[in-house]
């Protein structure tokens, strides 16, 4: 009877390792069939833009990403330009009174 | 003592079972991750192509947008640069009024009139000048014309009638030539003010 209940615990046992092993199989497989799609989708789509962008035509929607990008860029370099000119606005007065007295003296005949 | 191999027995089952499921969950993730980094390569890829194809327009687009930022940006620090050194200027210039109106005590302004028409004599090498300046500086002239006469080694000297409209400083005139050097406070100011921009804007550290 217990030799009978060991085979038979035996055998639910290697069951479910067998069906941990097909859950882990499916896992495997809808991550690389996700993966498969993914790189499919995008080597579609590659493929769409370098013959629209061969035949010139979806020109506007190129040029339109590259205007995104370059206003982006201009309003980094404003940014930039802006904070340099506050920076240059910034002299202390006293500065600016020890520069005026330079040029005072280089004004009188020596 | 069977239901305690049972139990092992169970219990490593189990422990395989997890260790499967955590192992296909590791491997998935890192198909993912490949996939993902495939079409980040592939898009890159795509796009290095489209611009080598439609690469001067994207580039005549780039170049017209930030090339007026940039262009915009150099115009606002000169901007900012010149109203830094025009409150230089402003400033100097009220030092001039100051000196020409006796309020700097550091400087004799009759002395400094004299220098300038010796100033005036050493660049144009003549026998005979009228000077003018303004009213007030033709009166310290008056006041001093021997020693005007006396710097310039004993050279004929006439003071002009009419007042010059200038804050300071001679306009010297030969009589034979007629040839003139502005030496007034601005003439001076506008000239040092040249010279002395770069080593100004340095000193501000505005360049």
């Amino acid at each position: 009877m217990e030799m009978k209940n060991i085979l038979s615990l035996s055998g639910r046992l290697q069951r479910l390792l067998a069906k941990a092993e097909e859950e882990a199989e499916g896992i495997i497989k809808e991550a690389q069939d996700k993966a498969d799609e993914t790189v499919r989708v995008a080597k579609e789509e590659a493929e769409k833009r370098l013959i629209r962008a061969q035949y010139r035509t979806g020109l506007d929607e190129f040029l339109k990403d590259a205007e995104d990008e370059a206003r982006k860029e201009a309003k980094r370099i404003e940014k930039e330009y802006a904070a340099k000119a506050k920076e240059i606005k910034a002299v202390p007065r006293g500065k600016i009174v020890e520069a005026a007295e330079l040029l005072f003296k280089e004004v009188l005949p020596q | 003592m069977s239901k305690e191999l049972d139990s092992k027995l169970i219990e490593k089952i189990v422990e395989q079972r997890n260790q499967f499921l955590v192992e296909a969950k590791e491997r998935a993730e890192r198909i993912t991750a490949k996939a993902e980094e495939e079409r980040n390569r592939i898009v890159e890829q795509t796009n290095k192509s489209i611009e080598g194809i439609v690469g001067s327009e994207l580039r005549a687009v780039h170049d017209r947008i930030v090339g007026k930022a940039q262009l915009e940006g150099r115009k606002r620090l000169l901007e900012a640069r010149m109203e830094v050194l025009d409150a230089v200027k402003t400033q100097a210039l009220q030092e001039l009024k100051s000196l020409a109106t006796g309020k700097r005590e550091d400087t004799d302004y009759s002395e400094m009139l004299i220098k300038l028409i010796v100033e005036a004599d050493e660049a144009m090498r003549e026998d005979e000048y009228v000077i003018t300046a303004n009213k007030r500086d033709l009166g310290h002239l008056k006041k001093s014309l021997d020693k005007v006469k006396e710097a310039l080694n004993g050279k004929k000297v006439k003071l002009g009638e009419a007042p010059a409209d200038t804050l300071g400083g001679v306009i010297v005139t030969t009589v034979k030539e007629a040839k003139t050097m502005e030496n007034t406070l601005e003439t001076r100011l506008e000239t040092a003010n040249s010279r002395l921009q770069t080593e100004i804007a340095q000193m501000l550290g505005v360049i």
